[in-house]
């Protein structure tokens, strides 16, 4: 049978290294693919990846129990927004401009990010095209839920905002997903 | 029916967060509505599609390996920082140290200390078992008078006051000369049998 994520945790605290390595492993592809289609590369991803296990190994003792995975991400998200405010600390997604609109909603709908430059296939190289059209909100919420599979109750608690409010992002993502992607929807949906 | 209110619903359901009645309720709904089934059916198909298409292949091998070689490093400063002999003797050392202290501290705090005792405790510690005798005070002589005039003297040396007398035993000693006078407030068994 296979071993909890708690137990395995016990068993790195307890100095088996080994254990962590199942850790990684076991949550490598959905905290990675989040990761990725969260940030600018290959490489921040690769830095963000190996941020987020060096927190784990100097601060696991400070989880207690709950979604690993969600605790995961919880971190990668830190990790995310301290690089972004580096980047860019002059500048606000959320302040809006005169006509209402937050910059964060204004270059979402910009040139296609990295993840599409890394799709090599053409169907998830227009996913990854469209994924990344969506608002900053609307897009953490598709990933978390798409790629680590969280809860929405665990995306709210993260969000900090209501379950009702990240329904509606995630309501509003599919609906702009499914329009974008209308004219190839059909073929998409037979290949997979 | 509200169907943004079911679509909601259907996303919770996907994730099991709705209770069994809600499920109950959704799947009634589900049953008798083209459009929420349809809606169901499309989020569902692009969820997978997302999930089999975005990119989620890494890291790369040199960020796996750095992550490894951290954790070893960690584990190992740990080894060497609980194996230290001295620290841990010093630790022990420490904390059996406060122990003793805490002890001392409390039963000195709990011994009643009162004037008698002292006074008591004075005696006793001059005098030996077989020349001293406890009488009652009933029965006092001459030489319980001079005993008695003794203790306060040594009361008074020692700063108690005169009523704290009357809870003072009268000690009987062995006949002695009386001493002219007492030197310092040591005492000891030879000059106390020299007061009576």
């Amino acid at each position: 049978m296979e071993a909890s994520d708690r137990e395995l945790l016990i068993r790195y605290r307890s100095g088996h290294i080994e254990a962590l390595e199942d850790l990684i492993e076991r949550y490598r592809r959905p905290l990675f693919g989040f990761i990725i289609n969260m940030s600018q590369g290959r490489d921040e991803a690769d830095e963000i990846f190996q941020e987020v296990w060096l927190r784990v190994i100097r601060k696991h003792k400070k989880y207690k129990h709950g979604n690993f995975c969600g605790w995961l991400v919880q971190i990668a998200r830190n990790v995310i927004i301290d690089r972004s405010r580096r980047r860019k600390p002059e500048l606000s997604l959320d302040e809006e401009n005169k006509e209402g609109a937050s910059l964060g909603q204004t270059i979402a709908g910009k040139e296609p990010g990295p993840a599409t430059m890394l799709a090599s296939r053409d169907l998830g190289a227009k996913m990854a095209e469209a994924v990344n059209t969506l608002s900053p909100d609307q897009k953490e919420v598709f990933l978390m839920r798409v790629q680590a599979e969280l809860s929405f109750k665990e995306i709210a608690a993260m969000q900090k905002v209501s379950i009702n409010t990240v329904l509606a992002r995630m309501q509003y993502a599919l609906s702009k997903l499914r329009t974008m992607l209308e004219e190839d929807y059909q073929e998409l949906t037979k290949t997979v | 029916m509200n169907c943004e209110r079911i679509q909601q619903e259907i996303l919770l359901s996907q994730t099991g967060e709705l209770s069994e009645l809600e499920s109950d309720k959704l799947r009634l709904h589900l049953a008798s509505c083209e459009q929420c089934r349809q809606y169901s059916k499309n989020t569902g198909e692009i969820m997978s599609l997302a999930r089999a298409s975005l990119p989620s292949e890494g890291p790369g091998s040199a960020a796996m390996a750095r992550i490894l070689a951290a954790a070893r490093e960690e584990a190992d400063r740990k080894v060497i920082l609980y194996s230290l002999p001295s620290l841990k003797w010093a630790l022990r050392a420490a904390a059996a140290a406060l122990i003793i202290c805490g002890a001392a501290v409390w039963s000195f705090r709990l011994q009643p200390i009162t004037p008698a005792g002292q006074m008591s405790a004075i005696v006793m510690a001059v005098g030996s078992e077989e020349n001293l005798n406890v009488i009652s005070r009933s029965g006092k002589t001459a030489k319980d008078q001079e005993l008695q005039a003794l203790a306060s003297h040594l009361l008074i040396m020692e700063g108690f006051v005169a009523d704290e007398m009357q809870e003072i035993e009268v000690i009987d000693v062995v006949d002695e000369p009386r001493p002219t006078a007492l030197q310092s407030h040591s005492i000891d068994a030879s000059e106390l049998q020299r007061c009576v």
